[in-house]
């Protein structure tokens, strides 16, 4: 994940400095989300030119449209590098409030995404109720949930009237696991 | 009138009982979920997919009217209440709406964006039912090059105007070109980008990719940069309007309509514009600009109406060519997709009585909403008091659920997983993400299109630009970068300036 790694090891550095102040510094994060982006135009030019040639009338095959997406995607992401090179920054999404860059909690955005890949592994051996109830509490912690007892009811609850109200009121199937016949 | 013969057909499918009902429930769940902080109407229409899974189409594309239009109205209220607007057509209702709620002038702020939604939504559909006809008149006799150059308008439209760099808009659309690759060629039959994992030769479900971006990325965004656990929410509080209210607003309603509805119909990128421009003439009209960024009713009255009417513009290219303008319209041809069905020109006569049914509803959820919104209120703004970690909790698990039944797969679980992440990085650094849908869901269709212009020439590039119509929306797209542009970069700077001031 070289989106994903740009990020974490960047945001330091990128914090939004006061006006004027700190604009000069190389922003690390854009600028590897800059060669990631480059990255994978490379990987689509170097996949659309593995293809076979056509053999329609345009001779035009499936490598084609690729190809102009790869140059397309290289030429916007050159375009970036050397905008982040020449200080230009992005301004931070503000619409979904009491949110601030300069404010990082590395420990909790991993706890949701350990949350995520538990969900993943746990969801079709565990089954649903069990492992979309851990899924909630986790999250929830992160999110500043502090109040364990009620956390946990909640998300228990949560669980099986998903799992009811899915299975019997809209016949959607989700793994039954350790619940089953229980439920 | 044919449209109007075709109309009351529509009414006839859409007032069943049974229709009704999804009708209802459809702009109930709307509301209801549109309400939640963050979550605009394309989430929600994204994660209440999997409710119709069971359903027939027409009831399917009747609960998703009133899911679209509920949607509109609950992402009001969070405007106004919390300053949250969700998506870039509610930022500027969240400037005045909000101040309005804090000085407690809230009833009257939720009232003129409620009414003001109904009357846009109103008009605006009666325009759509009268536009769309018209439209696929000229739509029919449209070559593949013409599709492609409208297409190509739409991309770059959307990735030009909506945020503040066109820079970020173009690199969204790339990566959205990219993962619309992905998959077998429906030409050829060729893997593309599939990296030797068979899941991925179907390609990417691009309802993954919206409710990836919206809902994961913005779930872990919250979590790794919020300042607290808790919303602050502005007390609803207030009289409904007065009638000076009334007499201050109504104008800005018909102004707001109609700036959001053309704006809506032609590939021009969403509903920032429409609003901005709604909200600086009306500051440019009114007798007291100096109100304007203070909790001037205008300015929630105009810009809720052109956000509305520009809901109901962005159906036409939809239903008419098959192109969405907008992430909301991108999820509902997902919808349509999903029961085999392809907007476009065919689609008002093959599958008439669906899309005046569809048409029907959406004036009738318009009705149910104001009769569900003006005296229920109260009931939805109860729904902001769920506290904050068990909101983002909740949106993240049905964000999942979502991604599990839409296959039944894991596989989907872990690719919308790191498309959250994408939506995180993206959000970090300013990346609009309603390019990269778009660029997602329309790259295959303008590849389509591309190839059979150049299957038609013989591989000759000249027939991309052999017509008058593509030669138009070409010069027409120039035009429309660089105007707008202009427009929105004063109405912009000026906004800012008053809010800070």
């Amino acid at each position: 994940m070289t989106a994903d790694g740009g990020a974490h090891a960047a945001t330091p550095e990128s914090r939004p400095a006061p006006a004027g102040q700190g604009r000069r510094r190389v922003a690390w994060g854009e600028l590897v989300l800059g060669l990631a982006v480059l990255a994978l135009g490379v990987v689509v030019l170097l996949d659309a030119r593995s293809l076979p040639a056509s053999t329609s009338a345009s001779g035009i095959g499936a490598g084609f449209f690729p190809t102009v997406v790869a140059v397309f995607t290289m030429a916007v992401a050159v375009a970036l590098i050397l905008h982040v090179l020449l200080g230009g920054r992005g301004d931070p999404d503000e619409g979904e409030g009491d949110v601030d860059v300069a404010v990082l909690h590395v420990r909790a955005a991993l706890v949701v995404l350990a949350a995520i890949a538990w969900y993943a592994l746990a969801l079709e051996r565990l089954g649903y109720v069990p492992t979309a109830l851990v899924t909630f509490w986790a999250i929830a912690y992160a999110l500043g949930a502090r109040r364990y007892v009620r956390d946990f009811l909640i998300s228990a609850a949560l669980a099986v009237v998903i799992y009811v109200g899915f299975t019997q009121g809209l016949s959607i199937r989700l793994p039954a696991g350790l619940l089953e016949g229980v439920l | 009138m044919e449209s109007l013969t075709a109309l009351g057909q529509g009414f006839a499918v859409a007032l069943t009982l049974t229709n009704l009902l999804y009708a209802l429930a459809g702009t109930a769940i709307g509301t209801l979920v549109g309400v939640l902080p963050g979550i605009g109407p394309a989430l929600t229409i994204a994660l209440l997919l999997p409710l119709t899974y069971g359903l027939e189409p027409s009831s399917t594309l009747i609960m998703f009217a009133g899911i679209y239009y509920g949607a509109m109205y609950g992402g009001s209220t969070t405007s106004i209440l919390l300053k949250t607007p969700g998506e870039a057509g509610s930022i500027i209702t969240a400037i005045d709406g909000n101040k309005m709620a804090r000085s407690g002038r809230g009833a009257a702020a939720l009232a003129t964006a409620a009414i003001g939604s109904f009357v846009a939504g109103a008009l605006a559909t009666a325009a759509l039912a009268v536009a769309a006809p018209a439209i696929v008149g000229i739509a029919v006799k449209l070559g593949p090059h013409d599709y492609l150059a409208l297409m190509v308008m739409a991309f770059l439209t959307v990735s030009a105007l909506l945020g503040r760099s066109v820079l970020r808009g173009l690199v969204s659309l790339a990566v959205g070109l990219v993962i619309g690759l992905i998959g077998i060629d429906f030409q050829s039959g060729q893997a593309r980008l599939d990296f030797g994992l068979v899941r991925l030769l179907d390609g990417i479900d691009v309802v993954l990719v919206i409710v990836g971006l919206f809902a994961i990325g913005e779930v872990l965004y919250v979590a790794a940069h919020q300042t607290g656990a808790a919303f602050s929410i502005a007390r609803f509080s207030g009289r409904m309007m007065s009638r000076e209210d009334w007499r201050r607003s109504w104008k800005p309603w018909l102004r707001g309509t109609a700036i959001g509805f053309p704006m809506g119909t032609i590939p021009s990128g969403g509903s920032e514009i429409p609003t901005f421009l709604s909200y600086s003439l009306e500051r440019k009209l009114s007798k007291h600009p100096e109100e304007f960024g203070q909790g001037a009713i205008e300015g929630v009255a105009g810009p809720e109406a052109a956000n509305n009417a520009n809901a109901a513009g962005v159906l036409v290219p939809l239903l008419t060519l098959g192109i969405p303008t907008s992430a909301t319209a991108a999820v509902i041809l997902v919808a349509f997709q999903q029961y085999g069905i392809q907007p476009g020109p065919q689609l008002l006569t093959t599958q008439a009585a669906l899309v005046w049914g569809l048409i029907a509803s959406l004036f009738v959820g318009n009705v149910m909403l104001l009769l569900l919104n003006l005296p229920l209120v109260r009931v939805w703004v109860k729904i902001l008091q769920i506290p904050k970690p068990y909101l983002y909790a909740g949106i993240a698990l049905f964000a999942l659920l979502g991604a599990y039944t839409l296959n039944g797969s894991v596989f989907d679980v872990w690719v919308m997983a790191v498309i959250g992440l994408l939506g995180y990085v993206m959000r970090r650094f300013g990346i609009p993400v309603t390019p990269l849908i778009i660029g997602a869901i329309l790259g295959p269709l303008a590849e389509l299109q591309l190839r059979r212009a150049l299957d038609i020439s013989a591989g000759d590039l000249g027939i991309l630009v052999s017509s008058p119509f593509s030669i138009t929306v070409y010069v027409l797209l120039v035009v429309a970068i660089v105007l707008p542009r202009v427009l929105a970069r004063r109405t912009a700077a000026r906004a800012r300036v008053d809010a800070a001031a």
